[in-house]
């Protein structure tokens, strides 16, 4: 820091010095010229004298400043508490807007930190990969076992540490107080050298473990040696046996809680012991590698579609609609969050547009205050303090209150946080890590200065502005015209904010509407529903699995109360397998369809129509010839405006009557509406109904059982649903949905989009109806005597509030137009194709436009018309003597 | 410089500045003169170590100081002590009594010379 009055003052006191001993000397009675000279030679070397004083004096005045700043910055808070301690009003509202502003923004962020930003909880998760066979459509899709036997082969010891395959399994699990079901993973040897943890107690799987052949072991989590086996300390459930899916285990290991993937996976066992299929076209299984430290992802795919292009060489042409084309290598932190990197990022923009209309908001009440203070500042200036100075106080004060409405806003955010996981549970991947921790506090800090200086520094300037002028004389109004075009411009900006923010949450909600407005095909309301998986030791064959269910459903009908009952082996809105199907007993001819395997009362309770012939009966035995019901888009697609009663087909994937030589074909017999089996926002695949009794095999796997209430309320029969499974076999672990649970599910992750986003839209709608009654509030206490002049020379009042209302739409419509064309912009993100946030809506939806252009409108209206309808109700006398 | 001026040391002349002041404001150039007399011209202030004494000392709150004018009508700083500085006084006297009561007893003893 160069101070150039240091070296001054060193100087002139130098010369000073000099001046003194030479008036010395000559009083003495030296000759004057001799006597300066003397001076100077006293003195000796000036240079070095007045360079050691000058250091010694910048010291000083660098350490006077700081101590002084320190002194005028805990002035300028102080002086900031007590003014805003001296309006409440003003202070709480302010403090109520930056809470809400940046706590939306805290929240947010810290969901988007914990979930995008913060890398995996693993060790080096950056070499982490997930890979995925790619369709001949550019799509991806599981793994065949035996490619990622070869992928693993090529791979494995260069570019890759580590290859696994991993299939999600949620088997009821035997060996604790009663029969639970409890998801977990079957995963391939490498896994856990794919994830290098290290057990609480025992050890992971070793490669023995994963030999065919090899006694069945397992790893299991903290929580479920607790929960299951009693275990207190982790070491105490080492050795004990566990049955799943009727096969006994022995745990070898205990792993940390932490330790959560596949995501909700709490048992592990080997892979390889159960039988693989050998088809490169049958896609079961999920795979994750772990790269060499030198390796790329790059390096890495270009390797495996290398070894796939040889692999897929031997299928057979007519097959290659179902072979890997290609190999997909995504960072696995990218497989488990790509999906909702969007989504979280439109929120993120969306929670700043609210903090936008806040600090417009308090950015035209700080200008209000502004003129009030005007007076204050006037004083201020006048007593010496300068521009600079009046800046920092105001910015100051703009700072302590952003400060304090952030600490506000982080009690907000945490609340709002335990809502967000609440809502997003299943439908957004790794909230359970989201937590309001370092990184999130320090972008709130940020946030909170930034939002300071956004709406504090245009007040500030125009404040001190003021204080310059003839404030002191008068009430300010000089910079009363500047002042107002700066609050259009505010107002515009607040509405247009808004608008934005009410335009992507009305095509959300029409969305939404139009989402839940889609016929899923069946009654969901009076359904209660369970997932079934039966013990493979003891359901070893599929006539125990059809002896069972021949039961239950048996004795299921004869229950009072109930409408109707029956199984399917998927449910609805969860997932649909398909797969080839030959047609009309021509191996040649080939469909593809979904493959369900059914009872006839499922439709009945499920209310899945009729169309045409008849459902499954009792003619249809296991030695019965096989039948069929197809759903109508099956029998258009493959027999348009032809009769498909009587028309032939078999096949569905891996299915032994197709396989079987000859082929074993099932006749239709009947036609039923469609069923959406993916989601509400995909329409009904062509499906194909086999009968439980006939081609039992995909029930194997766990069947859904379905029970309607003939009292309209499914919570009357979850009881006998219960008892009703628990009395066919003790070992079920029941676990009862009413069907419109499975319907509220399934639109989970739209319903907190809709959530978040609609809470901000509705939040900016409050706000810009609040700032704008704020303006006009101020404007008309500012114009009360020309109201007064104007109502006492006969103005009819209603005039002079429209005059005011006037003045308060025009920049508000301007708002309007704005926010109209940026919300055309912004929501295209909205109705980008990888989010498919918009259904069924166009991103300029009319109606929605309408919609909430005439909500700000009103909003607007009546929050200038209330301070309007004040100012002219006052007796004009009154409102003239005042000044 | 006379031959029987001694060479301050080190450390002493902040505490002859704060005594030189103690008597009332005085400029740089006065604190110099009036050592000087008072010392018979034993003690020679050197310039070059008085003027950043000076302001080392303002600069720790011992001194203040301010512009004006000397009885002649000359341009001048001058200094006066702040409470500090008179505390600081104190201290210094007592360390410096201390300190010369000391060598007086290791000089004086019997057999030292």
């Amino acid at each position: 820091m160069r101070d150039p009055s240091a070296a001054e003052d060193v100087e002139r006191e130098i010369q000073a010095h000099l001046a003194l001993r030479t008036e010395e000397l000559v009083e003495r009675g030296w000759d004057p010229g001799e006597a300066r000279a003397e001076a100077l030679r006293l003195f000796g070397d000036r240079e070095a004298v007045a360079r050691a004083a000058t250091q010694e004096a910048r010291r000083h005045e660098r350490a006077r400043r700081r101590s002084k700043m320190m002194e005028t910055v805990w002035q300028d808070i102080r002086y900031g508490i007590r003014s805003l301690t001296g309006s409440p009003g003003f202070a709480a509202v302010a403090l109520l807007t930056l809470a809400l502003g940046i706590g939306a923004n805290t929240a947010i962020f810290s969901v988007v930190d914990g979930v995008l930003l913060e890398p995996l909880p693993y060790d080096d998760p950056q070499e982490l990969l997930w890979l995925d066979e790619e369709t001949v459509r550019g799509t991806g899709m599981a793994v065949a076992w035996v490619n990622h036997l070869d992928w693993r082969e090529a791979t494995v010891g260069s570019e890759l540490k580590g290859l696994a395959a991993f299939g999600v399994r949620n088997p009821t699990v035997v060996g604790g107080p009663e029969p639970v079901q409890i998801a977990g993973a079957t995963v391939s040897q490498d896994f856990w050298r794919v994830f290098p943890v290290a057990p609480l107690a025992g050890r992971t799987t070793l490669p023995e473990d994963h030999l065919r052949g090899a006694a069945p072991v397992l790893v299991v989590s903290r929580s479920l040696a607790r929960d299951v086996l009693g275990a207190v300390q982790p070491a105490d459930a080492v050795g004990q046996t566990l049955e799943l899916g009727g096969r006994a285990f022995q745990v070898v290991g205990v792993v940390a809680d932490d330790f959560d993937f596949p995501s909700g996976a709490r048992h592990w066992g080997a892979a390889e012991l159960g039988t693989q299929s050998e088809s490169r076209t049958s896609h079961n299984w999920a795979v994750v590698a772990r790269m060499a430290p030198t390796a790329t992802r790059a390096g890495v795919e270009e390797r495996l579609d290398a070894v796939q292009q040889r692999l897929i060489a031997d299928v057979p042409a007519d097959a290659m609609d179902y072979a890997g084309v290609g190999v997909n290598v995504l960072p696995l932190q990218e497989e488990i969050v790509g999906e909702v990197r969007t989504p979280l990022l439109i929120l993120l923009g969306a929670a700043v547009f609210v903090l936008l209309v806040a600090c417009t908001n308090l950015a035209s009440t700080l200008l209000a205050r502004g003129t009030v203070r005007a007076r204050e500042m006037a004083v201020r200036s006048a007593l010496g303090g300068s521009r600079g100075r009046l800046i920092r106080q105001l910015l100051t004060e703009s700072v302590l209150l952003s400060l304090v409405g952030a600490g506000a806003g982080v009690g907000l955010a945490a609340a709002a946080l335990g809502i967000l996981r609440r809502l997003g549970a299943g439908a957004v991947p790794r909230l359970e890590g989201v937590a309001l921790d370092g990184p999130v506090l320090a972008f709130t800090v940020v946030v909170a200065v930034g939002t300071a200086l956004a709406f504090g520094l245009l007040p500030a300037l125009r404040g001190s502005e003021g204080a310059q002028a003839d404030a002191l004389r008068t009430d300010g109004r000089g910079t009363v015209g500047r002042r107002r075009a700066t609050w259009d411009v505010l107002v515009a900006a607040e509405v247009a904010l808004a608008l934005v923010l009410l335009a992507g949450s009305g095509l959300l909600v029409r969305s939404f509407v139009a989402v839940l407005d889609e016929d899923p095909g069946f009654q969901a309301a009076d359904v209660t529903t369970a997932r079934v998986s039966l013990s493979s030791t003891r359901y070893p064959e599929d006539a125990d699995h059809v002896r069972f269910w021949d039961a239950v459903l048996e004795r299921g009908e004869a229950l009072p109360g109930v409408a109707g009952v029956g199984i399917l082996s998927n449910r609805p809105l969860s997932n649909l397998p398909n797969g080839r199907l030959a047609l009309d007993g021509d191996p040649e001819k080939y469909g593809d369809a979904g493959y369900i395997v059914a009872s006839a009362g499922a439709f009945e309770a499920l209310d899945v129509p009729l169309l045409q012939g008849r459902l499954f009966d009792e003619r249809d035995g296991p030695d019965a010839p096989h039948v069929v019901v197809v759903s109508r888009s099956f029998a258009d697609t493959y027999w348009p405006g032809e009769d498909p009663l009587g028309r032939r087909v078999t096949g569905g994937g891996m299915d032994r009557f197709w396989n079987a030589d000859p082929p074993v074909w099932g006749t239709v017999v009947g036609v039923v509406g469609e069923v959406r089996y993916r989601d509400l926002e995909r329409s009904a695949e062509p499906t194909v109904y086999w009968h439980y009794r006939q081609r039992p095999g995909r029930i194997q796997f766990g069947a859904s059982v379905f029970l309607e209430a003939g009292s309209g309320d499914p919570s009357s029969v979850a009881g006998p649903l219960r008892t009703l499974l628990q009395e066919a076999d003790p070992e079920i672990p029941v676990q009862l949905q009413p069907m419109s649970e499975v319907v509220r599910a399934s639109v989970g992750e739209r319903r907190f989009m809709l959530f978040i986003l609609g809470s901000f839209a509705a939040l900016a709608l409050v706000l810009a109806g609040v700032g704008i009654y704020g303006v006009v509030s101020y404007s008309v206490a500012r114009r009360t005597r020309e109201m007064g002049v104007r109502l006492a020379l006969g103005a009819d009042p209603e005039s002079v509030r429209s005059l005011v209302l006037r003045g308060a739409l025009r920049p508000g419509a301007l708002g309007l137009v704005l926010g109209v064309v940026g919300a055309l912009v912004l929501t295209r993100v909205l109705a980008g194709l990888e989010t498919g946030l918009l259904y069924r809506v166009a991103p300029t939806d009319p109606l929605t436009y309408g919609g909430v252009t005439v909500a700000l409108l009103l909003v607007g209206v009546v929050a200038s018309w209330v301070p309007a309808y004040r100012g002219t109700r006052v007796d004009p006398m009154i409102t003239m003597r005042a000044e | 410089m006379t031959d029987s001026s001694l060479d301050l040391i080190k450390g002493t002349l902040d505490v002859l500045i704060l005594k030189t002041l103690s008597h009332g404001p005085r400029h740089g150039y006065g604190v110099s003169r009036w050592i000087r007399e008072t010392t018979d011209e034993a003690f020679q202030v050197d310039e070059g170590a008085l003027y950043p004494a000076l302001r080392r000392l303002q600069k720790r709150g011992y001194l203040d100081a301010e512009w004006g004018t000397t009885e002649t009508g000359r341009e001048a700083k001058f200094y006066h002590l702040t409470a500090e500085g008179e505390a600081e006084l104190e201290r210094g006297l007592s360390h410096w009594h201390r300190y010369v009561q000391a060598m007086g007893r290791v000089l004086g003893a019997p057999g030292a010379t």
